[in-house]
C-alpha cells in the first residue's frame, strides 16, 4: 500500500480542499482510504460531508500532580521546570496543566515526595464512512493538550489497519500545517508527499522549510501551486525552490471561488462542480499521482 | 501595557495579516508596538511587512552526553526518561535518540554519578528587526526539529527582556494555527484575543474551537472575520457561533484584491493601498482593538 501525506509549512494553503478531492477522484481508480492528521483542526470530515464515530481514546499525556498535604513549598519544582509550568502560590506549588509537558522532572526532585505523574487524555480517534465510498480516519486533540504526535501517531495506526481490512492501494492523509512535531509524525514511514503552496513571500519561505523537513526523512515529494495564477513570478519562483529540492512539478490550480462555494455545500469542488477550473486542475494532478503511485 | 494575542484555530484564516497590520496602523497613530511573531514553525511576519530580520539569540536545548568513565549503567536515566529518548541495555552505556529528547534534565537529574553532562543542540534562534516604528521579535524553529515549544518560550523571553529595557504601549502576538501547547503559551495572560476567522464551515468549526480555549484560559475574546464577502460564504454560521459564546465580531475585512497583492508584494496592506476598502477596515480593528485591550489591562 503506499501512503501520499499532504502538507504545505503554511497553513490555510489549501491541504484539505485539495486532498478532499483527490480522495475522490483517486478512489474512482483504486481503493482508497483517507485520514486527517491536522488533530489541531480536523477537518477533513467537514469538507467530505462525513460524521466521525469515536473508536478510540489517546492517553499518552502525563501531568504532574502535587499532594498539597505533602508539599512544603521549598520551590526545588519550579527551579528545575523547563516548561514554566509551576509556581508557588501561598506556600504550595501549583502546576499550570495547561503548561505541563509531564517529564516528570519536578517529581524526581521533590524532597518531600508530593508530585506524582498521572497519565490524562490526549485525545480521540475516529472513523467515518463517507458518500464517495471510502473510509476516513479522524482525530482530534483535547483543547489544550500537548503531544499532538501521539494523536497523529494513534490516527495513523488506525489508519493503516482500516486500509489494510479494505485491501486498499492508497492511504491519502490530510497532513498539519507546519514543520514541527505533529508534521514530523505525519510523515513517518510516508512513500510520497505533496507539498501544497501559494505563490506569495511567505509561501516560497515555508515552502523551503517544509522541503528540509521532507528531504531529512528521504520521501519523494510533488509541488501544487494554489492559487497560481495571483502571482505567476511567484509560482515560478516555488517551482524553481521545488525544483532545487529535489521535487516534481504536478500542478498549478488557479483561483477560483467555487472551492469555497463547495465547501458551503461540504463537498470537496470535484463532486460538487467537475467542470470548474480548479476540479479540472486537481483532476490532471490526480492522473499524475495515479501514474507516479504505479 | 496592554497585550493582544492574534490567532484563530484554523491555519491561513489571515491571523499574520491582521497582526502585521494592526501593528503597523498603531504605529502609524504613534505607539510603540512590540509585535511577537510566535508561529515559530512557520514564522512570515517579517514577510507580511517586508522587512529583514538579524539572527539575536540561539535557542539551545539540553541534551545528554554520558561519560562512559563515569556510567555505571545502573538504567534510572532510561526510567526517568518519559519520552524514551534514553534507553538502557543490560551491561551497556544508555542509547540516545535525540530527536525524542525533550530536554527535560531529568536523566542529569536521576544519575547517581553524575555521568550526564549537556551536550547543548540546536532547536531554532530568535529574530528581531526594527522597522516601520515597529519592533519585530520572531522565534524560528530548525526544520527537522520537533520541539517547537522551547524556541516559542524563549522568544516570548527575549520580547519581555526588551520591554524592560524600553516602555512600549502595546504588545501584538500573532500566533501559531491550532489550539496545542504553543497557542496556550502566546494567548496565556492576554488582556486581548483576537480570533480571526473566514465565513467557511472550516473556519467556522475552527472558531468555536479556539473561542473554547480562550475561554478555559479566561481571555477576553473579540472575533475578526475576515474575507467577509467571500463568494459562497456563510457569514451568518461565525456571527451564529460568536453569539453563542458570548464574543463580539470587532470588524469584518473584505475579500480585497488588494490584500492578495500586499502578500504578494510583501507590503502591509495600509502602506500599499492606504485607502482601500480593506485599509479602512484595519483602521476600525486598530482602534476596537486599543479600546478593548486598555479596557482588558484595566480591568485585570
Amino acid at each position: 500500500m503506499k501512503e501520499l501525506v499532504v502538507v504545505s509549512g503554511k497553513g490555510g494553503v489549501g491541504k484539505t480542499s485539495i486532498a478532499a478531492s483527490l480522495a475522490v477522484l483517486l478512489s474512482r481508480k483504486l481503493k482508497v482510504t483517507a485520514a486527517d492528521t491536522d488533530v489541531d483542526a480536523p477537518n477533513l470530515a467537514i469538507v467530505l460531508g462525513a460524521d466521525v464515530r469515536r473508536e478510540l481514546d489517546v492517553r499518552s499525556s502525563e501531568k504532574a500532580v502535587v499532594d498539597v498535604s505533602k508539599c512544603t513549598g521549598c520551590g526545588k519544582c519550579v527551579e528545575v521546570c523547563k516548561f514554566n509550568s509551576i509556581t508557588l502560590a501561598e506556600g504550595k506549588a501549583v502546576v499550570d496543566r495547561l503548561a505541563c509537558e509531564g517529564c516528570g522532572a519536578c517529581s524526581i526532585v521533590c524532597p518531600a515526595n508530593a508530585i506524582s505523574i498521572v497519565q490524562v487524555k490526549t485525545g480521540e480517534v475516529g472513523v467515518a464512512d463517507t458518500e464517495y465510498g471510502f473510509k476516513l480516519v479522524s482525530g482530534h486533540l483535547e483543547i489544550g493538550e500537548a503531544n499532538s504526535g501521539h494523536v497523529v501517531t494513534a490516527v495513523k495506526w488506525l489508519a493503516r489497519r482500516k486500509a489494510e481490512e479494505e485491501g486498499a492501494d492508497l492511504l491519502i492523509v490530510d497532513g498539519p500545517p507546519g514543520i514541527g512535531c505533529p508534521v514530523i509524525a505525519s510523515l513517518a514511514a510516508a512513500s510520497h508527499a505533496l507539498v501544497v503552496s501559494e505563490p506569495t513571500p511567505a509561501g516560497a519561505w515555508n515552502l523551503t522549510r517544509i522541503i528540509q523537513v521532507i528531504n531529512h526523512f528521504k520521501i519523494p515529494f510533488m509541488l501544487v501551486v494554489n492559487k497560481w495564477n495571483l502571482s505567476p513570478q511567484y509560482t515560478t519562483a516555488l517551482e524553481a525552490i521545488a525544483k532545487q529540492g529535489g521535487g516534481e512539478l504536478a500542478a498549478r490550480i488557479p483561483v477560483d471561488y467555487t472551492i469555497a462555494e463547495a465547501m458551503a455545500m461540504r463537498k470537496p469542488v470535484v463532486a460538487y462542480k467537475p467542470e470548474a477550473e480548479s476540479s479540472k486542475a486537481i483532476a490532471k494532478l490526480a492522473d499524475i499521482i495515479l501514474e507516479r503511485l504505479s | 501595557m496592554p497585550r493582544v494575542a492574534v490567532t484563530g484555530g484554523k491555519g491561513g484564516t489571515g491571523k499574520t495579516t491582521v497582526a502585521a497590520n494592526t501593528a503597523y496602523t498603531l504605529a502609524q497613530m504613534g505607539l510603540r508596538v512590540l509585535l511577537i511573531d510566535a508561529d515559530v514553525d512557520a514564522p512570515s511576519s517579517s514577510r507580511f511587512l517586508g522587512v529583514s530580520t538579524a539572527r539575536v539569540l540561539d535557542v539551545m536545548s539540553f541534551l545528554p552526553a554520558v561519560d562512559p568513565e563515569k556510567c555505571t549503567m545502573c538504567g534510572l536515566c532510561a526510567q526517568a526518561c518519559r519520552p524514551h529518548a534514553l534507553v538502557h541495555v543490560e551491561g551497556r552505556l544508555p542509547m540516545l535518540f535525540p530527536e525524542l529528547c525533550s530536554g527535560c534534565e531529568a536523566c542529569k537529574l536521576v544519575c547517581p554519578s553524575n555521568a550526564i553532562t549537556d551536550s547543548q543542540k540546536l532547536l531554532g534562534w530568535v529574530n528581531k528587526a526594527e522597522a516601520h516604528g515597529i519592533t519585530l521579535v520572531e522565534g524560528e524553529l530548525q526544520p527537522t526539529e520537533a520541539r517547537s515549544t522551547l524556541v516559542l518560550l524563549k522568544a516570548m523571553e527575549y520580547a519581555r527582556s526588551l520591554k524592560s529595557e524600553r516602555s512600549y504601549d502595546m504588545t501584538i502576538v500573532d500566533t501559531a494555527p491550532g489550539t496545542h501547547c504553543n497557542v496556550i503559551h502566546a494567548i496565556r495572560g492576554a488582556d486581548l484575543a483576537l480570533a480571526v476567522t473566514e465565513p467557511t464551515p472550516l473556519g467556522v468549526h475552527d472558531l468555536e474551537l479556539i473561542l473554547k480555549l480562550t475561554q478555559k484560559l479566561q481571555v477576553r475574546t473579540a472575533v475578526v472575520l475576515n474575507r467577509a464577502d467571500l463568494p459562497g460564504g456563510t457569514p451568518e454560521e461565525v456571527e451564529r457561533i460568536a453569539s453563542r459564546h458570548h464574543t463580539p465580531i470587532v470588524a469584518e475585512i473584505p475579500l480585497d484584491p488588494l490584500v492578495q497583492s500586499s502578500h504578494i508584494q510583501g507590503k502591509p496592506v495600509l502602506e500599499l493601498a492606504p485607502s482601500s476598502r480593506a485599509a479602512e477596515a484595519f483602521r476600525t480593528l486598530a482602534k476596537a482593538v486599543l479600546e478593548l485591550a486598555s479596557a482588558g489591562a484595566f480591568l485585570a
